[in-house]
Protein backbone atom coordinates (compact mmCIF):
# COMPACT_ATOMS: atom_id res chain seq x y z
CA UNK A 1 0.00 0.00 0.00
CA UNK A 2 1.31 3.28 -1.25
CA UNK A 3 -0.05 6.42 0.83
CA UNK A 4 0.22 9.58 -1.45
CA UNK A 5 -2.20 11.91 0.84
CA UNK A 6 -3.69 11.91 4.47
CA UNK A 7 -5.17 14.22 6.72
CA UNK A 8 -6.93 13.12 9.70
CA UNK A 9 -8.71 15.82 11.89
CA UNK A 10 -11.61 15.81 13.68
CA UNK A 11 -14.55 18.03 15.21
CA UNK A 12 -16.77 17.72 17.61
CA UNK A 13 -16.34 14.54 18.30
CA UNK A 14 -16.96 13.37 14.37
CA UNK A 15 -14.50 12.23 11.92
CA UNK A 16 -15.50 11.33 8.31
CA UNK A 17 -12.52 9.39 6.71
CA UNK A 18 -12.30 8.33 3.21
CA UNK A 19 -10.38 6.23 1.64
CA UNK A 20 -10.13 6.31 -1.99
CA UNK A 21 -7.18 4.75 -4.48
CA UNK A 22 -6.45 3.54 -7.69
CA UNK A 23 -5.35 0.25 -9.09
CA UNK A 24 -1.46 0.11 -9.89
CA UNK A 25 -1.78 -1.11 -12.51
CA UNK A 26 -4.61 -0.78 -14.24
CA UNK A 27 -4.90 2.82 -13.15
CA UNK A 28 -8.72 2.07 -12.53
CA UNK A 29 -10.53 3.54 -8.85
CA UNK A 30 -10.49 0.97 -5.91
CA UNK A 31 -11.77 2.17 -2.55
CA UNK A 32 -12.55 1.85 0.77
CA UNK A 33 -14.20 3.99 3.24
CA UNK A 34 -15.11 4.44 6.46
CA UNK A 35 -17.27 6.79 8.96
CA UNK A 36 -15.68 6.84 12.47
CA UNK A 37 -17.38 8.49 15.10
CA UNK A 38 -15.34 9.70 18.28
CA UNK A 39 -16.63 8.65 21.67
CA UNK A 40 -19.26 5.92 20.15
CA UNK A 41 -16.61 4.29 18.91
CA UNK A 42 -18.85 3.53 15.54
CA UNK A 43 -16.98 2.55 12.53
CA UNK A 44 -18.17 0.65 9.36
CA UNK A 45 -15.58 0.10 6.78
CA UNK A 46 -16.38 -1.36 3.52
CA UNK A 47 -13.77 -2.93 1.77
CA UNK A 48 -14.37 -2.51 -2.34
CA UNK A 49 -11.28 -3.58 -3.21
CA UNK A 50 -7.89 -5.52 -1.54
CA UNK A 51 -5.50 -4.49 -4.10
CA UNK A 52 -2.85 -1.77 -3.91
CA UNK A 53 -4.44 1.10 -2.65
CA UNK A 54 -3.62 4.78 -2.65
CA UNK A 55 -5.05 6.22 0.41
CA UNK A 56 -6.81 10.05 0.34
CA UNK A 57 -8.26 10.96 3.58
CA UNK A 58 -11.22 13.54 3.76
CA UNK A 59 -12.11 14.67 7.47
CA UNK A 60 -14.03 17.35 8.99
CA UNK A 61 -12.16 20.03 9.41
CA UNK A 62 -10.91 21.50 13.59
CA UNK A 63 -12.75 24.73 12.12
CA UNK A 64 -15.93 23.51 11.83
CA UNK A 65 -16.71 24.38 15.31
CA UNK A 66 -20.23 24.84 14.91
CA UNK A 67 -22.61 22.78 17.14
CA UNK A 68 -24.93 22.05 14.57
CA UNK A 69 -22.70 21.36 11.81
CA UNK A 70 -21.08 18.19 13.47
CA UNK A 71 -24.54 16.85 15.07
CA UNK A 72 -25.78 17.05 11.15
CA UNK A 73 -23.14 15.21 9.92
CA UNK A 74 -22.94 12.48 13.19
CA UNK A 75 -26.71 11.71 12.00
CA UNK A 76 -25.93 11.69 8.30
CA UNK A 77 -22.93 9.34 8.12
CA UNK A 78 -25.07 7.06 10.29
CA UNK A 79 -27.48 6.94 7.96
CA UNK A 80 -25.40 6.57 5.00
CA UNK A 81 -23.80 3.84 7.53
CA UNK A 82 -27.58 1.97 7.75
CA UNK A 83 -27.93 2.15 3.82
CA UNK A 84 -24.82 -0.04 3.29
CA UNK A 85 -25.64 -2.46 5.78
CA UNK A 86 -26.74 -5.80 4.89
CA UNK A 87 -29.38 -5.66 7.55
CA UNK A 88 -31.05 -2.45 5.98
CA UNK A 89 -34.65 -3.07 4.22
CA UNK A 90 -33.84 -3.48 0.17
CA UNK A 91 -36.08 -0.50 -0.41
CA UNK A 92 -33.47 1.71 1.31
CA UNK A 93 -30.04 -0.37 0.70
CA UNK A 94 -27.52 1.16 -1.70
CA UNK A 95 -24.46 -0.37 -3.35
CA UNK A 96 -20.75 -0.42 -1.68
CA UNK A 97 -19.42 1.98 -4.98
CA UNK A 98 -21.98 4.28 -4.48
CA UNK A 99 -21.58 4.32 -0.87
CA UNK A 100 -18.18 4.79 -0.88
CA UNK A 101 -18.63 8.03 -3.27
CA UNK A 102 -21.29 9.15 -0.71
CA UNK A 103 -18.96 9.28 2.35
CA UNK A 104 -16.39 11.17 -0.03
CA UNK A 105 -19.03 13.55 -0.80
CA UNK A 106 -20.19 14.04 2.72
CA UNK A 107 -16.85 14.58 3.77
CA UNK A 108 -16.44 17.12 1.45
CA UNK A 109 -18.92 18.86 2.41
CA UNK A 110 -18.92 18.95 5.98
CA UNK A 111 -14.95 20.35 5.07
CA UNK A 112 -17.15 23.23 3.33
CA UNK A 113 -19.22 24.26 6.21
CA UNK A 114 -21.79 23.65 4.03
CA UNK A 115 -25.20 22.34 6.00
CA UNK A 116 -25.96 19.12 6.42
CA UNK A 117 -28.03 17.66 4.12
CA UNK A 118 -31.17 15.53 4.37
CA UNK A 119 -30.49 12.03 2.50
CA UNK A 120 -32.95 10.42 -0.05
CA UNK A 121 -31.75 7.71 -2.95
CA UNK A 122 -33.75 6.46 -5.83
CA UNK A 123 -32.47 3.04 -5.05
CA UNK A 124 -29.49 1.32 -5.01
CA UNK A 125 -27.58 3.25 -7.62
CA UNK A 126 -27.38 6.28 -5.94
CA UNK A 127 -27.64 8.77 -2.82
CA UNK A 128 -29.43 12.00 -2.87
CA UNK A 129 -28.34 14.94 -1.04
CA UNK A 130 -30.72 17.61 -0.35
CA UNK A 131 -30.80 21.05 0.84
CA UNK A 132 -34.18 22.89 0.91
CA UNK A 133 -33.89 27.14 1.99
CA UNK A 134 -35.07 30.24 0.33
CA UNK A 135 -37.71 28.84 -1.34
CA UNK A 136 -35.09 26.77 -3.39
CA UNK A 137 -33.96 23.40 -3.51
CA UNK A 138 -30.83 22.01 -3.81
CA UNK A 139 -30.09 18.21 -4.86
CA UNK A 140 -26.26 16.44 -5.23
CA UNK A 141 -27.24 12.80 -6.57
CA UNK A 142 -24.23 10.67 -6.27
CA UNK A 143 -23.96 7.45 -8.13
CA UNK A 144 -21.17 5.46 -9.07
CA UNK A 145 -20.10 7.44 -11.65
CA UNK A 146 -21.11 10.67 -11.27
CA UNK A 147 -22.41 13.54 -8.83
CA UNK A 148 -24.87 15.12 -10.58
CA UNK A 149 -26.01 19.17 -9.36
CA UNK A 150 -29.73 20.64 -9.64
CA UNK A 151 -31.08 23.74 -8.10
CA UNK A 152 -34.42 24.10 -8.15
CA UNK A 153 -37.54 26.36 -7.49
CA UNK A 154 -41.42 25.85 -7.89
CA UNK A 155 -41.64 27.03 -10.92
CA UNK A 156 -39.17 25.83 -12.84
CA UNK A 157 -35.30 23.81 -12.76
CA UNK A 158 -32.66 26.46 -12.38
CA UNK A 159 -29.18 24.70 -13.04
CA UNK A 160 -28.32 21.44 -13.37
CA UNK A 161 -24.79 20.04 -13.88
CA UNK A 162 -22.75 16.57 -13.80
CA UNK A 163 -19.49 15.84 -12.78
CA UNK A 164 -17.43 12.11 -13.57
CA UNK A 165 -15.97 11.15 -10.80
CA UNK A 166 -12.72 10.75 -12.59
CA UNK A 167 -12.88 14.49 -12.77
CA UNK A 168 -13.38 14.50 -8.78
CA UNK A 169 -11.17 12.30 -7.69
CA UNK A 170 -8.49 14.45 -7.60
CA UNK A 171 -9.22 18.18 -7.65
CA UNK A 172 -11.62 19.95 -5.64
CA UNK A 173 -15.08 19.05 -5.36
CA UNK A 174 -18.36 21.34 -6.58
CA UNK A 175 -19.29 22.53 -3.51
CA UNK A 176 -19.70 26.72 -4.24
CA UNK A 177 -22.52 26.22 -5.35
CA UNK A 178 -24.30 25.38 -3.31
CA UNK A 179 -22.92 28.61 -0.73
CA UNK A 180 -23.64 30.74 -3.84
CA UNK A 181 -27.11 29.40 -5.04
CA UNK A 182 -29.14 31.60 -2.42
CA UNK A 183 -27.59 34.69 -3.42
CA UNK A 184 -28.52 36.63 -6.58
CA UNK A 185 -24.94 36.89 -8.48
CA UNK A 186 -24.65 34.82 -11.01
CA UNK A 187 -22.31 31.08 -9.94
CA UNK A 188 -19.56 30.84 -11.71
CA UNK A 189 -17.05 27.91 -10.50
CA UNK A 190 -14.50 26.53 -12.50
CA UNK A 191 -13.01 22.66 -11.94
CA UNK A 192 -9.79 21.42 -13.90
CA UNK A 193 -10.59 19.02 -16.34
CA UNK A 194 -8.23 16.29 -15.58
CA UNK A 195 -9.06 14.00 -18.11
CA UNK A 196 -7.83 16.62 -20.73
CA UNK A 197 -4.80 18.55 -19.17
CA UNK A 198 -3.86 19.83 -16.26
CA UNK A 199 -3.91 23.40 -17.63
CA UNK A 200 -7.36 23.15 -19.05
CA UNK A 201 -10.17 24.53 -17.45
CA UNK A 202 -13.98 23.71 -17.86
CA UNK A 203 -16.75 26.34 -17.07
CA UNK A 204 -19.46 24.86 -15.48
CA UNK A 205 -21.84 27.35 -15.41
CA UNK B 1 -51.48 -2.16 -24.11
CA UNK B 2 -53.54 -0.27 -21.55
CA UNK B 3 -55.44 2.98 -22.41
CA UNK B 4 -53.10 6.67 -22.42
CA UNK B 5 -54.26 9.18 -19.85
CA UNK B 6 -55.11 12.72 -21.38
CA UNK B 7 -53.42 15.56 -19.59
CA UNK B 8 -57.47 16.26 -18.46
CA UNK B 9 -56.66 13.27 -15.70
CA UNK B 10 -55.53 13.56 -12.55
CA UNK B 11 -53.61 10.24 -10.68
CA UNK B 12 -52.21 10.15 -7.02
CA UNK B 13 -48.96 8.78 -5.94
CA UNK B 14 -49.54 6.77 -2.76
CA UNK B 15 -47.27 6.90 0.23
CA UNK B 16 -45.77 3.88 2.28
CA UNK B 17 -43.99 4.06 5.41
CA UNK B 18 -40.68 3.07 5.58
CA UNK B 19 -40.55 3.09 2.37
CA UNK B 20 -41.19 6.70 1.58
CA UNK B 21 -39.01 7.52 4.75
CA UNK B 22 -35.53 7.22 6.26
CA UNK B 23 -36.16 6.94 9.99
CA UNK B 24 -38.84 9.84 10.48
CA UNK B 25 -37.56 11.61 7.77
CA UNK B 26 -39.78 11.94 4.83
CA UNK B 27 -37.74 11.32 1.49
CA UNK B 28 -39.43 12.94 -1.20
CA UNK B 29 -37.43 11.39 -3.93
CA UNK B 30 -38.43 8.15 -2.66
CA UNK B 31 -41.89 8.94 -2.09
CA UNK B 32 -42.00 9.37 -6.06
CA UNK B 33 -39.89 6.04 -6.35
CA UNK B 34 -38.74 6.20 -9.48
CA UNK B 35 -37.35 2.86 -10.73
CA UNK B 36 -34.72 2.08 -14.04
CA UNK B 37 -36.63 -0.58 -16.54
CA UNK B 38 -33.33 -0.26 -18.60
CA UNK B 39 -30.80 2.20 -19.35
CA UNK B 40 -33.20 4.84 -21.19
CA UNK B 41 -36.63 3.99 -19.16
CA UNK B 42 -37.68 5.24 -15.64
CA UNK B 43 -40.96 4.42 -14.54
CA UNK B 44 -43.25 5.07 -11.04
CA UNK B 45 -46.71 3.74 -10.15
CA UNK B 46 -49.46 5.93 -9.98
CA UNK B 47 -53.03 5.59 -9.39
CA UNK B 48 -55.89 7.13 -11.59
CA UNK B 49 -58.64 8.99 -10.25
CA UNK B 50 -61.51 8.00 -12.79
CA UNK B 51 -61.42 4.66 -10.65
CA UNK B 52 -61.75 6.00 -7.42
CA UNK B 53 -65.28 7.29 -6.27
CA UNK B 54 -64.52 8.77 -2.96
CA UNK B 55 -61.67 9.80 -1.17
CA UNK B 56 -62.28 7.25 0.86
CA UNK B 57 -62.14 4.48 -1.80
CA UNK B 58 -58.43 6.41 -2.47
CA UNK B 59 -57.35 5.42 1.25
CA UNK B 60 -59.10 1.75 1.14
CA UNK B 61 -56.98 1.31 -2.03
CA UNK B 62 -53.66 2.55 -0.08
CA UNK B 63 -54.85 0.44 3.14
CA UNK B 64 -55.01 -2.87 0.32
CA UNK B 65 -51.39 -2.33 -1.16
CA UNK B 66 -49.77 -2.09 2.38
CA UNK B 67 -50.87 -5.41 3.04
CA UNK B 68 -50.35 -6.72 0.39
CA UNK B 69 -47.22 -5.73 0.53
CA UNK B 70 -46.60 -6.87 3.96
CA UNK B 71 -47.95 -10.68 2.59
CA UNK B 72 -45.62 -10.72 -0.42
CA UNK B 73 -42.72 -9.87 2.54
CA UNK B 74 -44.46 -13.39 4.87
CA UNK B 75 -44.59 -15.28 2.09
CA UNK B 76 -40.78 -14.61 1.08
CA UNK B 77 -39.57 -14.34 4.01
CA UNK B 78 -41.34 -15.73 6.50
CA UNK B 79 -42.10 -12.75 8.99
CA UNK B 80 -42.05 -8.77 8.62
CA UNK B 81 -39.99 -7.86 11.16
CA UNK B 82 -41.61 -4.48 12.53
CA UNK B 83 -39.62 -1.89 12.12
CA UNK B 84 -40.23 -2.88 7.95
CA UNK B 85 -43.86 -3.45 8.16
CA UNK B 86 -45.38 -1.57 5.28
CA UNK B 87 -48.05 1.41 6.82
CA UNK B 88 -49.93 3.54 4.58
CA UNK B 89 -49.81 6.84 5.17
CA UNK B 90 -51.99 8.87 2.96
CA UNK B 91 -51.24 10.42 -1.06
CA UNK B 92 -50.25 13.11 -3.46
CA UNK B 93 -52.28 14.01 -6.44
CA UNK B 94 -51.12 15.20 -9.41
CA UNK B 95 -52.21 16.52 -12.99
CA UNK B 96 -51.16 14.50 -15.49
CA UNK B 97 -50.44 17.45 -17.61
CA UNK B 98 -47.87 18.13 -15.85
CA UNK B 99 -46.21 14.45 -16.66
CA UNK B 100 -46.49 15.67 -20.25
CA UNK B 101 -44.96 19.19 -19.56
CA UNK B 102 -41.75 16.93 -18.40
CA UNK B 103 -40.82 16.59 -21.93
CA UNK B 104 -41.17 20.15 -22.30
CA UNK B 105 -38.52 21.64 -19.75
CA UNK B 106 -35.59 22.74 -21.08
CA UNK B 107 -33.55 21.78 -18.44
CA UNK B 108 -34.66 18.02 -19.20
CA UNK B 109 -33.39 17.69 -22.63
CA UNK B 110 -32.22 14.41 -22.39
CA UNK B 111 -36.61 13.59 -22.32
CA UNK B 112 -37.57 12.14 -25.34
CA UNK B 113 -41.46 10.72 -24.04
CA UNK B 114 -43.42 10.52 -21.26
CA UNK B 115 -46.26 8.31 -20.82
CA UNK B 116 -49.38 7.50 -18.39
CA UNK B 117 -50.61 4.21 -19.21
CA UNK B 118 -53.41 2.50 -17.73
CA UNK B 119 -52.42 -0.39 -16.22
CA UNK B 120 -54.19 -2.93 -13.88
CA UNK B 121 -52.17 -4.68 -11.68
CA UNK B 122 -51.98 -7.13 -8.11
CA UNK B 123 -56.22 -6.66 -8.62
CA UNK B 124 -55.77 -2.71 -8.47
CA UNK B 125 -57.68 -1.27 -11.52
CA UNK B 126 -56.57 2.13 -10.92
CA UNK B 127 -53.10 1.53 -11.23
CA UNK B 128 -51.19 3.71 -13.78
CA UNK B 129 -47.80 3.59 -15.10
CA UNK B 130 -45.47 6.66 -15.46
CA UNK B 131 -42.90 5.24 -18.32
CA UNK B 132 -40.21 8.28 -19.14
CA UNK B 133 -38.12 7.19 -22.21
CA UNK B 134 -34.95 9.22 -22.48
CA UNK B 135 -33.02 9.99 -25.99
CA UNK B 136 -30.71 7.33 -27.24
CA UNK B 137 -27.52 9.41 -27.43
CA UNK B 138 -27.74 10.54 -24.05
CA UNK B 139 -24.62 10.03 -22.22
CA UNK B 140 -25.25 11.69 -18.80
CA UNK B 141 -26.17 9.98 -15.54
CA UNK B 142 -30.06 8.63 -15.31
CA UNK B 143 -29.47 8.98 -11.61
CA UNK B 144 -29.13 12.42 -12.06
CA UNK B 145 -31.83 12.67 -14.37
CA UNK B 146 -34.10 10.96 -11.88
CA UNK B 147 -33.32 13.50 -9.05
CA UNK B 148 -34.47 16.18 -11.41
CA UNK B 149 -38.07 14.35 -12.50
CA UNK B 150 -39.15 13.88 -8.93
CA UNK B 151 -37.97 17.33 -8.66
CA UNK B 152 -40.49 18.45 -11.32
CA UNK B 153 -43.50 15.73 -9.98
CA UNK B 154 -42.79 17.17 -6.06
CA UNK B 155 -43.57 20.81 -7.84
CA UNK B 156 -46.53 19.68 -9.06
CA UNK B 157 -48.13 18.36 -6.32
CA UNK B 158 -51.05 18.94 -4.16
CA UNK B 159 -51.64 16.97 -0.84
CA UNK B 160 -51.10 15.50 1.41
CA UNK B 161 -54.05 13.64 1.84
CA UNK B 162 -53.29 11.80 5.36
CA UNK B 163 -54.94 8.37 6.13
CA UNK B 164 -54.45 5.67 9.23
CA UNK B 165 -55.91 2.55 8.20
CA UNK B 166 -58.14 0.57 10.57
CA UNK B 167 -55.07 -2.10 10.96
CA UNK B 168 -52.97 0.82 12.20
CA UNK B 169 -55.03 2.90 14.70
CA UNK B 170 -52.57 1.69 17.89
CA UNK B 171 -49.71 2.95 16.07
CA UNK B 172 -48.56 6.40 18.08
CA UNK B 173 -47.07 8.18 16.61
CA UNK B 174 -48.49 7.57 12.92
CA UNK B 175 -46.36 8.33 10.46
CA UNK B 176 -48.36 10.39 8.29
CA UNK B 177 -47.58 12.88 10.76
CA UNK B 178 -44.23 13.48 9.11
CA UNK B 179 -45.51 13.79 5.47
CA UNK B 180 -44.57 17.19 3.86
CA UNK B 181 -46.82 19.86 2.56
CA UNK B 182 -46.84 20.51 -1.04
CA UNK B 183 -45.84 23.82 -2.51
CA UNK B 184 -48.97 23.82 -4.50
CA UNK B 185 -50.83 23.01 -1.24
CA UNK B 186 -53.84 21.15 -0.52
CA UNK B 187 -56.30 18.71 -3.17
CA UNK B 188 -59.93 18.17 -2.41
CA UNK B 189 -61.40 15.19 -3.69
CA UNK B 190 -64.30 15.77 -5.69
CA UNK B 191 -67.60 15.46 -3.33
CA UNK B 192 -69.63 13.46 -6.31
CA UNK B 193 -68.18 10.97 -8.74
CA UNK B 194 -69.25 7.98 -10.55
CA UNK B 195 -66.43 5.23 -10.60
CA UNK B 196 -65.88 3.70 -13.88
Amino acid sequence: MRLLNTSNTQCDGIALRIWTGTNANTGGPLSQAGVVFQGSQTSHVQDLAVEEIIVCTAAVTTECSAGALSVGYQDLGEALNQLSDSETDDEWRIDDSVYVWACAMAAHLALGEIPAPKISSHGARSVVFNWSFDEKNRYMTVSKDAVSILVSSVGKIEKRCEYRISQLLSREMPLRFLAQASSEAPVSYEVMDTGVSSEQHRRIW
Amino acid sequence: MGELLSDDDSVFRMVVHPVAFKGKSFSRGKMINLTTLSEREIETSLVWEKFLASEADLHSSGCDLASRMNERTRIEKGEVKPKNRKIYCGAYQLPVAALGNLRLEAELPEIETTEVRHAPEDGQEAHVSLRVTLKHDYEGDVEGTKTAIADRIWASLHGPLRHICTCDDAINPHPSGDLEDCPLGSYSFPSLRSSS
